[in-house]
């Protein structure tokens, strides 16, 4: 039987971080036939790292993004303190959760308000004109106003400490360089009260969309899979804890120490994207993916350590009746409950002394040829890992970057939005954008190496099996 | 005049980071004629910097360029306009018309706006650009001088004027 296909390529992905491709290869009959979300960008972090002195590798990886380096730089300096076989002093680990405080809210500031709010407030078949974040700031000022003010001031908490808002250099080896000084703690304290209360209102809206849009939110893209994320006495931690995996139906999976991710987490490879495909160990491709981020870790632990985000996260998982929401909607959800923690714990730190001592840093030599250094980013777990040699050379890097986890499910949840939307070759722009939210939802980081002028715009490209292009359609 | 120069790109991917090499000679230039200039060097552009946009009388932007795309000229020049539409392929590429766009809605104001880019060769990793990508840098900047000596004839940067490039 001759297998005669047609081919969409949508390329790259709008408002997404990196750069990304979409390939819908349709039957002859224009049913959807196969899906696949591709990454096309090849970093080389883990083949340009070797050679150099590990003592660099905190100021080196956070090049690879621009949206989320601090996670990188932290898991970095975790990676580099484990080679030292040193702990850092309490306030040092405390003004780098401070950082990471800062990066979760403006990450997931940017996420949400910039990125996905559009597609939730004007739908996903609205003008492409009115849908983006102008349209935004014109029908909902407020709105666009509290996002750009919730992302200045997690730039500015990330500035602080680290000289700048993005590439900061604060955490080295065994600690960090510089404390808080008091007005500058005084500062941030100052201005959480008000983005507090922003978040509140963008809860509120969020939450009415998905009351008032359940049909769609219960099916869009929705998995049953496992969900990953570090906890620390079974809460919700987001800068050092033990990793856990929670099976679908709930049960705890396991639980181990990040210096045995290895033993537990293997990577499988397809030749179509340069992304790799995490998966647990025990139970195989695909059997173990699982998903990370902000609905992984709501669903892998068992409360958050903060009151009003334990609040809200008990009416999340109200959702469902065993308290697992697997609706990938609920990813918006799930972020902006992370961005409540994030400015709660914040004020703890702030609150703390630690932060405004100078106990900083412990010094060391190369004790161990090994180090792994696992943080939550805040687009899901972040592993680094090197060896050195008896010099501290890097000899070998292994990243397991947190979008990767959420390859498996950015695929499989792509291809279910294709098959509910697209019949045959005229695929219509809500469709197109349908599929992109997918990927929004995980807010995935794939790299943002590099960017310049001229590049193309959104393409569909529909082929038949010889590879004979049948028609382009362009996004405008 | 206050002026916003602002380059951006990846400065440790090769041409990738010509903004970084450009804006500072635009605003050498700008400053040695008494120009009130505020210089910013970005990895990228982001929304939050359209709120400080209506503070300045002449936003410029200097960015890198794929290769292949300058009619020929190897760099281009273009006053551009709020464009909520063209916001880009992503985050990273967000270009400036996005956020004048944004600028204009939540400010009111968004200034007159030039961009210019230069084509990269290479955008592997390095710091420093191509030749051919340097070489295009130098001859942006020398467009920027004439533009903007006959945009602006009373603004003391004339040809006699000293100049920082």
């Amino acid at each position: 039987m001759e297998n005669k296909k047609n081919t969409i390529v949508i390329n790259p992905i709008t408002r997404i971080e990196g750069h990304g491709k979409i390939t819908v290869d349709l039957t002859d009959d224009g049913a959807v036939d196969n899906v696949r979300f591709h990454v096309t960008q090849y970093r080389g972090f883990e083949v340009f790292s070797k050679g150099r002195d590990f003592r660099e590798m905190p100021v080196i990886t956070p090049r690879i993004c621009g949206i989320c380096p601090v996670s990188h730089h932290l898991a970095s300096a975790k990676a580099c303190d484990a080679i030292l076989g040193v702990t850092p002093p309490a306030p040092a680990a405390k003004l780098r959760e401070v950082m990471h405080m800062g990066q979760f809210i403006q990450s997931h500031a940017l996420s949400f308000f910039h990125l996905s709010s559009p597609d939730l407030l004007f739908g996903f078949d609205a003008d492409p004109a009115v849908r983006n974040v102008a349209g935004l700031a014109k029908e909902y000022p407020e709105l666009a106003v509290a996002g750009i003010g919730m992302r200045k001031f997690g730039q500015e908490v990330i500035k602080t400490l680290g000289g700048k808002k993005v590439h900061p250099w604060h955490s080295i080896p065994g600690g960090v360089n510089r404390s808080l000084r008091a007005e500058e703690k005084d500062a941030m304290l100052a201005g959480l009260p008000a983005h507090k209360e922003n978040l509140r209102k963008a809860l509120s809206l969020v939450k009415n969309y998905l009351a008032e849009n359940a049909e769609l939110a219960a099916r869009f893209a929705t998995l049953e899979t496992s969900y990953l994320g570090l906890v620390k006495d079974g809460n919700l931690e987001l800068y050092d804890g033990r990793i856990r995996l929670r099976s679908p139906r709930g049960r705890i999976t396991d639980e181990f120490d990040d210096k045995d991710y290895c033993a537990n987490i293997g990577e499988h490879v397809e030749e179509w994207s340069y992304l790799k495909f995490p998966f647990y160990r025990p139970l195989g491709f695909p059997h173990g993916s699982y998903r990370v981020g902000p609905l992984g870790r709501l669903n892998a632990c068992e409360d958050i350590p903060t009151p009003e985000a334990s609040a809200e996260l008990a009416a999340f998982r109200k959702t469902t009746e065993d308290g697992i929401v697997h609706y990938t909607l609920y990813y918006h959800y799930a972020r902006l409950i992370e961005i409540l923690y994030a400015m709660e714990r914040l004020e703890e730190l702030l609150l703390d002394p630690d932060v405004l001592k100078s106990d900083l840093h412990i010094t060391g030599e190369v004790s161990n040829r090994e180090g792994i250094g696992v943080v939550e980013a805040p687009r899901g777990t972040l592993i680094h890992h090197y060896e050195v040699d008896e010099n501290g050379v890097i000899e070998r890097v292994n990243l397991i970057v947190a979008t990767g986890h959420n390859n498996y499910a950015m695929n499989r949840g792509v291809e279910q939005v294709a098959r509910d939307y697209i019949t045959g070759p005229d695929v219509k722009e809500g469709a197109l954008n349908r599929m992109e939210h997918v990927i929004r939802c995980y807010d995935p980081c794939l790299s943002c190496s590099t960017h310049a002028v001229g590049k193309m715009p959104l393409l569909l490209e529909i082929r038949n099996s010889k590879g004979e292009l049948v028609r382009t359609v362009t996004k405008e | 005049m206050r002026v916003f120069v602002c380059g951006y790109g990846n400065p440790f991917r090769t041409d990738d980071g010509a903004g970084h090499h450009l804006a500072p000679l635009l605003a050498g230039f700008l400053e040695s004629c008494g120009q009130d200039v505020e210089l910013r060097l970005e990895h990228q552009l982001l929304p939050e910097m359209a709120e400080e946009f209506a503070a300045f009388d002449l936003l410029l932007f200097a960015d890198a360029r794929v290769p292949g795309t300058a009619h020929g000229d190897g760099f281009l020049l273009e006053e551009i306009d709020p464009d909520p539409v063209l916001e880009g392929l992503n985050i990273h590429s967000v270009g400036p018309e996005w956020v004048l766009a944004l600028a204009a809605q939540i400010g009111g104001k968004a200034p007159p706006a030039l961009l210019l880019s230069v084509e990269g060769e290479s955008f592997d990793f390095g710091e420093i650009p191509t030749p051919s990508c340097a070489l295009r840098i130098r001859e942006a900047a020398e467009a920027f001088k004439r533009w903007f000596r006959q945009k602006y004839p009373r603004s003391g940067c004339s040809n006699g004027a000293q100049t920082g490039i």
